[in-house]
């Protein structure tokens, strides 16, 4: 029988606005889908209608020594508007990956913490509009 | 020269140091804490050190009392930190001595059939050398 082929999560590289995310561990992209309840009298089960989705993409990743190059100080600029920054997900590296998603987003929330074990860093956007690859 | 056997070794505790008396068992064991520090297209595993660890166990007959049980939590409240010594052949420098501080983090007393027998186990609390002083 031929072995199966899945995706490894060590073998998925991300970028942020073209830029592999250094030492990178971990991301995600998560999507949500509101809807509405549209059940009448009469209806013995539920109803409900799609309004809008939302999605966001989350990253983690290990600290690098000696350097305040982390994620935050790089998209959450002080006193700047957060901009919008291309995001994608890729089987493979990024240079020379298959990209299976894309979409645009703007840095919501970032951390930077240094407990007594490895020192980690995340990043999280939220999407604005629909994505362009994966969705 | 020849290869050295455990029965005459020795386990030393305490500001005499005092030698524990009817030892028949001693270990010995550090580690190292490795943190994984792999990252996306690492091929094999990457480590990063963290903290030393470092214990003795050890096991003795029972004459008149359990010497160890005393040191770990009770009534009283006892259980004091305890400069060790492990000799390879007891209090000889020119092999190998263990030194460092540590608590006696275990202990239990068994009544079986035959030999009573403590148990003890302590957890190393400083950094720990294993020296030979007759020879370095």
């Amino acid at each position: 029988m031929a072995a199966r082929s899945a995706l490894h999560g060590r073998y998925a590289e991300a970028a942020i606005g073209g830029v592999l995310i250094v030492y990178l561990t971990e991301w995600e992209v998560s999507a949500n889908n509101d809807v509405e309840d549209i059940t009448a009298h009469g209806d013995s089960f539920k109803r409900f209608t799609s309004l809008d989705a939302d999605w966001t993409f989350r990253a983690q990743g290990h600290v690098v020594p000696a350097s305040a190059a982390h994620y935050i100080n790089t998209y959450f600029v002080n006193n700047n508007f957060q901009g919008e920054f291309t995001l994608r997900g890729y089987s493979g590296t990024v240079a020379g990956g298959t990209l299976i998603f894309e979409g645009t987003g703007i840095p919501t929330r970032g951390t930077l913490a240094a407990p007594m074990g490895l020192a980690s860093q995340e990043i999280e956007f939220r999407g604005t509009g629909a994505p362009t690859v994966g969705m | 020269m020849a290869r050295k056997v455990g029965k005459q070794g020795a386990l030393y505790l305490g500001v005499g140091p005092t030698k524990v008396a009817d030892l028949f068992d001693v270990t010995f064991e550090a580690n190292t804490e490795m943190e994984d520090v792999s990252i996306k297209m690492d091929a094999f595993r990457k480590y990063s050190p963290s903290h030393g660890h470092a214990r003795i166990r050890a096991r003795r007959y029972v004459n008149t009392t359990a010497v160890m049980l005393r040191e770990c939590y009770d009534a009283a409240k006892n259980g004091e930190l305890l400069a060790f010594r492990v000799d390879v052949i007891d209090a000889t420098n020119t092999l190998s001595q263990i030194s460092g501080e540590g608590w006696i983090a275990a202990s239990s007393l068994a009544l079986p059939r035959g030999a009573v027998v403590e148990d003890f186990e302590m957890t190393v609390e400083s950094e720990w050398a294993v020296t030979q002083p007759g020879v370095d």
